[in-house]
């Protein structure tokens, strides 16, 4: 340093509030924020006229918003999304654990259904669901039960099949990167005191891979949501099937589809909040950098639950 | 005379790098056992076999006059089932350099995890075991702190208090206090001196030679895969017979 700087005088305050302002220090200003902000709201404004402005019939888009047919399949949309997920999560615990198993046996199983199910698209696997009965009319264990396909392997149940076991690999790959990232010094902790593999998986490295795996799940669950529109393909009436057919009779392309935007924008928005506390609950030692749409939504989420009170 | 751990002509290779060449000690019930030795001597791998953390490739151990990890079928020895090694292991704790205390869970969580589910404790008599155990290290004021909010020090603490409430026959040391800022050695080296008196078979491998010479009954010197050097600390370390023994000794003495 040089004699000209002159060193800062050394003070105890109790308070920041007592320390002179010539003495603060600032924080740097940001001004090409300000312009690129700006930037942004015109274009979008831009946008939110000219579809205003647009042939679009908007009373339609209100009018089917809640019509019965556009809920029911938004429900059918959630119910496939949720449920295919859930086999997902089970599925790919399950492989992940055999993949990293010391049996070679084991770990080439849980290798295979990675390389098969990741390797093809998720719209051949649901046809391939759903035509089963091609190549096997009945399913059953001989002397124990016999069914027909088509009466087993109805568009719901391939569409669960397709999906979930399709995700189950993606999440293989998922979870078995969260307990990598856990360090083998845990696990040994965890052997040395005589826990089993399992407990100690369980107890001790899971949790621990959470944070890790939380948000890619997160990000398959609002993917799920989406792919699942494409079940509709082996006629399972989920709500772009729906819209389709609406706008098949009355011709307001568009406007159906809009809707349907509307209601997949709502179940992915009410995912990412979800995997937001999931994400905190997890990582609570972590301090994260956030968005500023993250900290309006959850100042304002804080406000409504004040209120509440 | 039957030894609490018995350590009989061990080897064990990591491919072609020979880590263990036959290694045999003794360790009495409630003697403290030292082992000291340069840098990649073998001494880990040596202790990491006691618990069957690592697979000898030939030798016994024993502890408390049971083989370790095999078993004998007709004469040859076969690994045990995992369910069998699970069960010796809650026999002899192991302190590691790195602590290894479970981040996720509090210090009398860390303690609890073992007892409740091997010992079939319920949640209240765990808890009540856990913060016995902390008193036991001077940290029962500690008992809902996570690690990250601990020093060094008291995280291998809580470590020694974790491996005690399983009530081990034997204690294992892995450098101890190898990971500690300077002034945190001292409390770690005293609960260790406590527990050794309260009659705690142990096994420590360490560099701290002034605790070997005022703890340890027995020194063992190792030196590539080899005890180069045993006996009592007023021996090995005061005046080794062996040239090795004598330039790490006064290495490490300075
Ligand atoms: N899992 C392993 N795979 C391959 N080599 C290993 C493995 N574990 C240890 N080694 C090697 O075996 C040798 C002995 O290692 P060990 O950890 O037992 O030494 P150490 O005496 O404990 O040394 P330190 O004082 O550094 O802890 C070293 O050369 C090490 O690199
Ligand atoms: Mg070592």
């Amino acid at each position: 340093m040089g004699s000209s700087t002159s060193s800062a005088p050394v003070v105890h305050l109790d308070s920041p509030a007592e320390i002179p302002p010539e003495d603060r220090l600032h924080a740097r200003s940001h001004p090409m924020r300000w312009v690129t902000g700006a930037l942004v709201l015109v274009v979008l404004g831009f946008l939110v006229l000219s579809f205003a402005r647009g042939q679009i019939d908007w009373g339609v888009v209100r009018g089917f918003l809640t019509a019965q047919k556009i809920l029911s399949g938004f429900a059918q949309t959630i119910l496939i999304s949720v449920l295919a997920m859930l086999i997902g999560i089970a599925l790919g615990t399950c492989f992940a654990v055999m993949r990293l198993s010391a049996n070679p046996v084991v770990s080439t199983i849980a290798w295979l259904y990675v390389w098969l199910f990741r390797g093809t698209p998720v719209l051949l696997q649901l046809m391939m669901w759903f035509n089963l009965s091609l190549i096997f009319p009945t399913l059953g264990v001989p002397g124990l039960f016999q069914a027909q396909t088509i009466n087993v392997v109805t568009p719901f149940v391939a569409a669960l099949l397709g999906l979930g076991i399709n995700e189950g690999a993606y999440l293989t790959e998922v979870i078995r990167g969260g307990i990598l990232s856990v360090d083998a010094g845990q696990t040994e902790a965890a052997s040395a005191l005589g826990l089993s593999r399992r407990t100690a998986l369980a107890k001790v490295v899971l949790p621990q891979a959470m944070p890790a795996i939380i948000p890619p799940i997160g990000n398959e669950a609002i993917g799920m949501l989406k792919t699942s529109s494409l079940a509709a393909t082996i006629s399972y009436t989920e709500i772009l099937t729906n819209a389709q057919q609406i706008y098949y009779v009355n011709g307001k392309v568009m406007e159906l589809l809009i809707v349907a935007a509307f209601w997949y924008l709502v179940a992915t928005s009410v995912t990412s909040v979800g995997q937001y506390y999931l994400e905190r609950r997890f990582h609570r030692s972590a301090v994260r950098r956030r968005s500023a749409a993250d900290q309006i939504v959850t100042a304002a989420l804080a406000r409504l639950r004040r209120a509440a009170r | 005379m039957s030894a609490m751990v018995r350590i009989e002509n061990v080897h064990k290779s990591f491919g072609g790098l020979r880590v263990l060449r036959g290694v045999s000690a003794s360790c009495e019930r409630s003697e403290v056992v030292c082992l000291i030795g340069r840098s990649g001597s073998g001494k880990s791998t040596l202790l990491r076999c006691v618990n069957h953390l690592e697979k000898p490739d030939a030798g016994r151990i024993t502890v408390d006059g049971e083989l370790i990890g095999y078993e004998d079928r007709g004469g040859r020895l076969v690994e045990r089932r995992e369910r069998d090694i699970e069960r010796q292991r809650r026999d002899v704790g192991m302190v590691f350099q790195r602590f290894n205390l479970f981040p996720h869970l509090t210090a009398a969580e860390n303690i609890a995890l073992a007892p409740r589910r091997l010992r079939g404790l319920g949640k209240a008599e765990a808890r009540e075991l856990a913060v016995g155990a902390l008193e036991r290290v001077g940290l029962a004021d500690k008992r809902d702190s996570y690690a990250r909010h601990l020093s060094g020090g008291q995280q291998q603490r809580v470590a020694i208090a974790r491996a005690l409430a399983m009530e081990p026959k034997v204690l294992l040391f892995d450098e101890p206090t190898s990971a500690l800022d300077p002034e945190l050695v001292g409390e770690v080296l005293g609960v260790m001196r406590a527990v050794a008196e309260q009659g705690m078979t142990m096994l420590v491998v360490t560099h701290e030679l002034r605790f070997a010479r005022e703890v340890a009954s027995q020194v063992l010197f190792m030196e590539d895969g080899v005890i180069v050097e045993a006996g009592p600390p007023g021996e090995v370390l005061a005046r080794p017979r062996h040239e090795r023994t004598r330039a790490f000794v006064s290495s490490v003495f300075r």
